[in-house]
């Protein structure tokens, strides 16, 4: 089924992130990155990633995501492209559409768009 | 946050009322209040105020409007849930879902739109920082301006749902909803 390693993406610790961008800064723009970033302000624009994008609980993203991992305790409005997965965590709030071959959606955890999966092969035991 | 989540209680086979095998093929409607799993296949529709279970080895093609779903299988078309929908790791879901609360598992398949009501939205205020913990009024316009994007988005999409259903305002509490059905006329006495 699904391996150990995927559940594994959504616990990360704070320390292990590259960039920990602090909940008093505000972006309003394009941001790129290639390892982890864990959000926690106010975030306004586009994101690029090849990594990890870890939203905290005290973030406010209104942004176009593209990246290979989410993980998610704050709001995000906008649409999310993960290559990888999407965690939404039960403080999350998620405005938008959200495209991925792998979800986790935790109880508690509000989403309000569509969801788009890579159709997985189907057995009927 | 935290309050008023329901905890998922999903009760072991022998406590499920009904329990639909495997071997069997249902075309139609069903109805029921407490609690049904389905096992098999099914094409129609569905209309419960408890709980339906969907398993792994079923393939359900159906219309649901229900308290709670919780979900192993495979499941085509648009679910209302009053509560509650729980997708498990091994579920399929083709469809629209409407429900205040939802989980979805790793592993999980979900093609659709889900749109969720409720006044939870309150606890995110549209300040920056929410740590603060702002006092909402119940008629804060925080409150009441939250969610009108989604529901613009998804207004088609709930009136055909409701039309299929005959059911509950969209913004309703589970409580009120609950007793609009109860009065609902019993047609598709099938069973």
């Amino acid at each position: 089924m699904i391996p150990e390693k995927k559940i594994s993406n959504s616990e990360y610790e704070e320390k292990d992130i590259t960039t920990v961008v602090a909940d008093d800064l505000e972006i309003k723009g394009t941001i790129k990155f290639k390892t982890s970033v864990m959000l926690k302000g106010v975030f306004e624009g586009e994101i690029f990633s090849e990594g990890l994008l870890v939203v905290g609980p005290t973030a406010k993203v209104t942004a176009t995501i593209s990246t290979k991992t989410l993980v998610s305790h704050g709001e995000i409005t906008g649409n999310v492209t993960a290559t990888d997965q999407v965690t939404l965590k039960n403080t999350s709030l998620h405005n938008g559409d959200i495209s991925t071959p792998n979800i986790i959606i935790e109880n508690g955890a509000v989403f309000n768009g569509s969801c788009a999966m890579r159709a997985k092969d189907i057995t009927v035991k | 946050m935290g309050n008023g989540i329901p905890i998922i209680d999903e009760p072991v086979e022998g406590k499920i009322v009904t329990v639909i095998a495997d071997d069997l093929e249902i075309k139609g409607t069903i109805r029921f209040k407490t609690s049904v799993m389905l096992k098999g296949v099914f094409e129609g529709e569905i209309f419960s105020e408890g709980l339906m279970v969907v398993g792994p080895t079923a393939k359900v093609t159906a219309t649901i409007s229900t308290k709670t779903l919780v979900s192993h299988g495979e499941i085509t078309g648009d679910v209302t849930a009053v509560q509650q929908v729980v997708l498990r790791e091994t579920s399929t879901h083709i469809g629209d879902i409407k429900t205040p609360y939802i989980m979805i598992e790793s592993g999980a398949v979900f093609n659709g739109t889900c749109t969720m009501d409720r006044g939870q939205t309150n606890t995110m205020p549209d300040t920056a920082f929410p740590e603060q913990p702002v006092p909402v009024e119940p008629s804060s316009p925080v409150e009441e301006g939250r969610e009108q994007p989604p529901e613009i988005r998804h207004e088609q999409k709930k009136r055909q749902l409701k039309e299929k259903v005959q059911a509950e305002e969209p913004a309703n509490v589970p409580e009120t909803a609950a007793e609009v059905k109860e009065g609902e006329p019993k047609h598709g006495d099938l069973f």
